[in-house]
């Protein structure tokens, strides 16, 4: 019962979130971070923060169960992975967040943030805080690359899924994913500076 | 961020974009190319993001001009034109934004020189600047510092300087080649700071010190150090690193060789300070320890950003010269001793520490103010450590390094690393399990690996702090201990009062923690006092006080001060958090401990389901705290005889531990085995042993057949197949505990009196006292060395007791009974406890019983005969045999003495099945009184 209501809203949310009601976008918002972020929880209890098992998996399972297959076109897969991508963003960090603020508290262990280790990060609280500045300020300066950022990160999406999801060719994913990489490696080093 | 700044941005990354899309050695020219008549600000953002996107190696830095440097692409032009009176050669190096060329003066004197040319044209204000500072270059003149021949500007208005012409490489790589000791490099070391002193001097400051710039020129067999660049940074690379466009710095010079101050991106945003002569000894002393250790003294990977060098410099505290040596990987240390002709790691190792080591430290303390205030300060200080003098620089004192070691570790790291630390080397030395499901030992199990770099890391830090306990040998942990106590023992952080009380604090945890409850609580009690005194009353270390000593004061037996401190704690925390917070469900987590302990078993309920309650009204509900709290409900519930509200909870736990954890989490096992135990108390062996078996391979899986906490479940085993009668099996169970225990804690910890003490009820049930003697005295041997709690001290002595009196050694076992009661003074006992000393007591010493006594034992006896089947049948039985035995010496075997001596047995068959060890020795002894051994015996 449950689950099948869960699916027409998430199928429902999404189509009319491509029409234009943003509304529907926060609610589908709201709706995905519970899920995914049960979903995470019992994860990393199964498996450990190191797990390999990830995001990606993740938010298939999520897909798989929150949006009706046989309905589904091309456009809500994308679609969903996007916002997707955003919610996950959300729930990393806000467990970062959440243990900057604990201090001396254990705290659940933090979701393993993919392709991390190209920017040195350690996957560290203060590291993910500091990469959530390091967004908002690129989401100011080209929403399209944080969308980039989002995918590969937080989605975990390959190159390739994430130039297909963005309708782009391989290599210019590959060089606008460089250029990215590189400016928010330089500009991490700074807002950790100032947190 | 404005939308003009996106367009730019956006600019700036598709253009980098494009430059991506040419061959590697082509970009550097396409960027010249796509952002001419640009302004410099473009080309040089375009330029900084293009070197961020290179995964090898952002941080920019010039190569040093050397002969096997390919010829430029984009500006080889030059090549063979004359600028001045030089005629330009081969490219030599290419470095920031200019080139360097080797070229041929033929005028005044026929000579090689090389000639840097800036790519770009500088604007107005910057070619005055180089005007005004020629002259200054001219002055310089010193054998360490490469000449400034000329300097000018190209027909298309790029400056240029012209220097004489050094035929070696950098310094550094010449000293590794020649295997120069530390002396020698010592010496090759003074004589830069002679150049830099000289320039100095005549006002010049060189503000890019770094080995690439400093070049090796051989005269006859002596090594030369030759400064290049001299001022030249200030004239030729200024602008184009202005970098405010890009990171709101203006930086000049090379990230790890810059000086903290200049760089302005400190905690408090200070504004980057004018550089100063202090900043050159900086980048000297970055320099010196290059040449003594051969790497810088923040630690950084290749993939490091210019932004997060710059930010460790400006941030953080360079580690001591020892700590970077102990870091390094061990081929690295032999291949640097050998390079400085010196034989073992040891050696180099020996050579750095003391004089060396503080004379960089000293040269390279973030705070300017700190360091040598003169280059030549700097040098006396080398040469007096290379004539054997005492240096001016000295050993920071034990309040600096525990300032340092505090504020590098200030969030938690410290608290948690001691804790840490105590659990890994001295486990928790409790009650027998899990009454308070130790969360924390758990999770540094799970985090053996964390907790092993945090373990080195402060032997490291203790091994500096205590060199005499270093020399060779590695400090002990309990050495690190001490260390620290004795420090805080003396007046240090005096005038902060709140770092001492957190250290005082945490050292109280860890001395606890170790099984010191005693030295625990006294600093414990030291943080509470002055936390009190100078932070108020509700200072979050003085509630974590009131917490900690509370909960250590019940450790050594004093209850009644331990519920005080706790209850104070509760009511603040309630103040401060609110009732509904975890700190507060945590202080009722531990009352309900400490009044378990006291038998109180009503009083701890209540305390446990209110922290049970708080913790299930949480928005996220923590439930790892709720399974601790919910396990050690059982306890209490056990005692009271609701069995199965004891074991629904544990069940529980279980059943959320399950969702929680995988399968073979370290974790299950401590509730596992609390259902060991409350089955085991239900009489349903069977489930009992299924319980014990699974905690057993949850262990066995999770933490290996050595761990101590392995033991614990084995031992426990061993007292369940006691309970059923299966001697051989709990034998060969006993043994296997003590070894697990003797090999993981050796023979002086609590844990290794566990099996002894079962070792010891076996033999009493096998009716071998001189074996159970033996045992019981091993166990209390072993608590006395560890000064386990008096309760834990009391057990084997009664063992004992018990087995001279079944020995008919009144005497004997009165002295040990007498001193189990002085320890149990105060502290609750079970009534069969207070009626076996009773009973003791009341025979004189060749075993005949006072009237007197043996009347109070009686009513002792009627108290304890309730007429339910709740009665305490242990004490019950216990009387009854004693009464049994007095009536034996003053009628002989009576029918009375049959009676009381039946009843006994069946009363203690309630508590002891058929097959307990302990039903075998009452009806052993219970035999041998009624058959008048007893009374023959006594003399």
């Amino acid at each position: 019962m449950q689950q099948v209501s869960k699916t027409l809203d998430t199928f429902q949310l999404l189509r009319q979130w491509r029409e234009g009601d943003s509304a529907a976008g926060s609610e589908l918002f709201v709706h995905l971070y519970d899920e995914l972020k049960h979903l995470a929880a019992s994860r990393v209890a199964n498996e450990g923060p190191r797990s390999d098992l990830g995001a990606t998996e993740l938010l298939h399972e999520a897909y798989f169960r929150l949006v009706d297959q046989s309905h589904a076109e091309w456009q809500d897969r994308a679609q969903f992975f996007a916002v997707a991508a955003r919610v996950m963003r959300r729930i990393v960090i806000d467990k970062a967040r959440e243990r900057l603020a604990e201090k001396r508290g254990a705290g659940q262990p933090l979701l393993p943030l993919h392709y991390a280790e190209e920017l040195n990060l350690d996957n560290q609280p203060e590291d993910l805080v500091a990469l959530d500045r390091c967004l908002e300020a690129l989401g100011t300066l080209d929403p399209d690359r944080l969308r980039l950022v989002e995918l590969r990160f937080f989605a975990g999406l390959s190159l390739e899924e994430t130039a297909k999801h963005l309708g782009l060719s391989r290599a210019s994913v590959v060089r606008r994913w460089r250029v990215t990489r590189g400016w928010l490696r330089r500009n991490l080093g700074k807002s950790q500076v100032e947190s | 961020m404005t939308a003009t700044e996106g367009v730019q941005f956006r600019r700036i990354a598709s253009l980098v974009e494009e430059c991506l899309g040419f061959p590697a050695e082509q970009r550097a020219g396409e960027v010249v190319r796509r952002c001419q008549g640009e302004g410099l600000p473009l080309a040089a953002a375009v330029d900084l993001l293009l070197a961020s996107t290179e995964s090898t190696s952002p941080v920019r830095e010039s190569h040093p001009p050397s002969a096997s440097q390919p010829g430029a692409n984009s500006s080889g032009e030059l090549s063979g034109n004359r600028i001045g009176s030089f005629r330009i050669g081969r490219v030599l190096g290419k470095g920031g934004m200019g080139i360097v060329y080797l070229a041929e003066q033929q005028e005044p004197v026929r000579r090689q020189v090389a000639v840097k040319i800036a790519l770009q044209p500088l604007g107005l204000q910057a070619n005055w600047r180089i005007a005004a500072e020629r002259q200054a270059l001219a002055r310089l003149n010193h054998s360490n510092i490469a000449r400034i021949l000329e300097a000018g500007q190209t027909s298309d208005q790029r400056p240029y300087f012209a220097m004489e012409y050094i035929d070696g490489g950098p310094v550094l790589a010449a000293c590794d080649e020649r295997k120069l000791g530390i002396a020698e490099r010592l010496k090759v070391f003074l004589q830069v700071c002679r150049g830099v002193e000289h320039a100095h001097r005549n006002g010049i400051l060189h503000r890019d010190l770094k080995p690439s710039n400093i070049l090796a020129s051989v005269e006859g067999s002596e090594l030369v150090p030759k400064i290049i660049d001299f001022g030249i940074a200030k004239g030729l690379d200024e602008p184009l690193l202005d970098l405010t466009q890009v990171t709101g710095l203006a930086i000049v010079g090379t990230p790890s060789y810059i000086a903290p101050e200049t760089i302005g991106i400190g905690e408090k945003f200070e504004a980057p300070q004018v550089a100063d002569t202090r900043s050159d000894i900086y980048s000297l002393g970055v320099l010196l320890q290059e040449f003594l250790l051969g790497c810088r003294p923040h630690a950084q990977s290749p993939s490091d950003s210019v932004v997060s060098v710059l930010s460790k410099v400006a941030n953080t505290d360079p580690p001591p010269l020892i700590e970077r040596w102990y870091g390094l990987k061990p081929e690295r240390q032999k291949r640097l001793a050998l390079e400085r002709s010196l034989e073992t790691p040891i050696q180099l190792q020996r050579r750095l520490r003391g004089d060396l080591q503080w004379i960089v430290q000293k040269a390279i303390v973030r705070n300017r103010d700190e360091r040598y205030s003169t280059v030549t300060a700097l040098a006396a200080d080398v040469q007096r450590h290379l004539d054997g003098e005492a240096v001016e620089a000295g050993p920071p004192t034990a309040r600096y390094r525990l300032v340092k070691l505090l504020k590098r570790n200030r969030s938690a790291a410290l608290s948690a690393a001691l804790v840490l630390l105590a659990l890994t080397f001295g486990f928790v030395a409790r009650t027998i399990e899990a009454r308070r499901a130790n969360q924390r030992a758990a999770e540094a199990i799970v985090a053996r690996d964390d907790t092993k770099k945090v373990v080195e890391f402060l032997l490291t830090l203790f091994r500096e702090a205590a060199p005499d306990v270093a020399a060779g040998e590695e400090a002990t942990v309990s050495d690190m201990l001490e260390e620290a106590t004795e420090r805080l023992g003396k007046d240090v952080f005096v005038d902060s009062p709140e770092v001492r009380a957190d250290l005082l604090l945490q050292l109280a945890e860890v001395h606890w923690r170790r099984g010191d409850p005693q030295r625990g609580l006294i600093l414990a009690n030291e943080a509470l006092e002055l936390g009190k005194k100078e932070l108020g009353e509700n200072h979050r270390l003085v509630l974590g006080g009131l917490h900690v000593a509370g909960t250590i004061a019940s450790e050594v037996g004093d209850y009644e001060r331990s519920t005080e401190l706790l209850l104070e704690a509760l009511d603040r925390n309630v103040e401060v958090h609110s009732y509904d917070s975890t700190k507060v469900s945590d202080v009722l987590a531990n009352l309900g401990a400490i009044h378990e302990e006291q038998d109180l078993d009503q009083l701890a309920l209540d305390y446990y389901e209110q922290a049970l309650g708080i913790l299930e009204r949480q928005p996220a509900p923590d439930v790892a705290r709720i399974t601790s709290v919910l396990s050690n409900l059982s306890v209490p519930y056990r005692k009271l005889g609701r069995l199965q509200d004891a074991e629904q909870a544990l069940r529980r736990t279980i059943e959320i531990q399950d969702d929680l954890y995988e399968e073979n989490h370290p974790q299950r096992a401590f509730a596992l085995n609390n259902l060991g135990i409350l089955l085991q108390e239900a009489k349903r062996f069977d489930d009992a042993r299924e319980a014990l078996k699974e905690a057993r391979r949850v262990r066995e899986v999770s933490l290996g057949v050595d761990h101590p906490y392995y033991g614990l479940t084995v031992n426990l085993q061993a007292q369940l197949a006691m309970r059923v009668g299966d001697w051989a099996e709990a034998e060969g169970l006993l043994n296997e505990a003590r070894e697990v225990w003797l090999k993981s804690l050796g023979p002086d910890h609590l844990w290794s009196s566990y099996p002894e003490y079962n070792i010891g009820d076996l033999r009493l049930g096998q009716g071998d006292y001189a074996g159970a003697l033996a045992a019981f005295q091993r166990c209390s041997e072993i608590r006395d060395i560890v000064d386990a709690t008096p309760r834990a001290k009391a057990g084997p002595l009664l063992g004992l007791a018990i087995a001279w009196h079944a020995q008919d050694e009144y005497v004997k076992a009165k002295v040990a009974l007498d001193t189990a009661a002085e320890l149990l003074h105060g502290i609750p006992t079970t009534s069969s406890f207070q009626l076996l000393l009773e009973a003791v007591r009341a025979q004189n010493l060749n075993g005949k019983p006072h009237a007197e006594q043996e009347l109070l034992l009686q009513s002792r006896l009627d108290e304890a005969v309730v007429p339910d089947d709740d009665g305490d049948w242990e004490a019950r039985g216990l009387a009854h045999i004693m009464l049994a035995s007095f009536e034996i010496q003053r009628n002989g075997t009576s029918a009375r003495a049959r009676e009381l001596t039946m009843r006994g047995v069946a009363d203690l068959a309630e508590v002891f099945p058929e097959h307990h060890v302990w039903h075998r020795m009452i009806v052993r002894r219970a035999e041998a009184l009624l058959a008048g051994s007893a009374s023959s015996a006594s003399d």
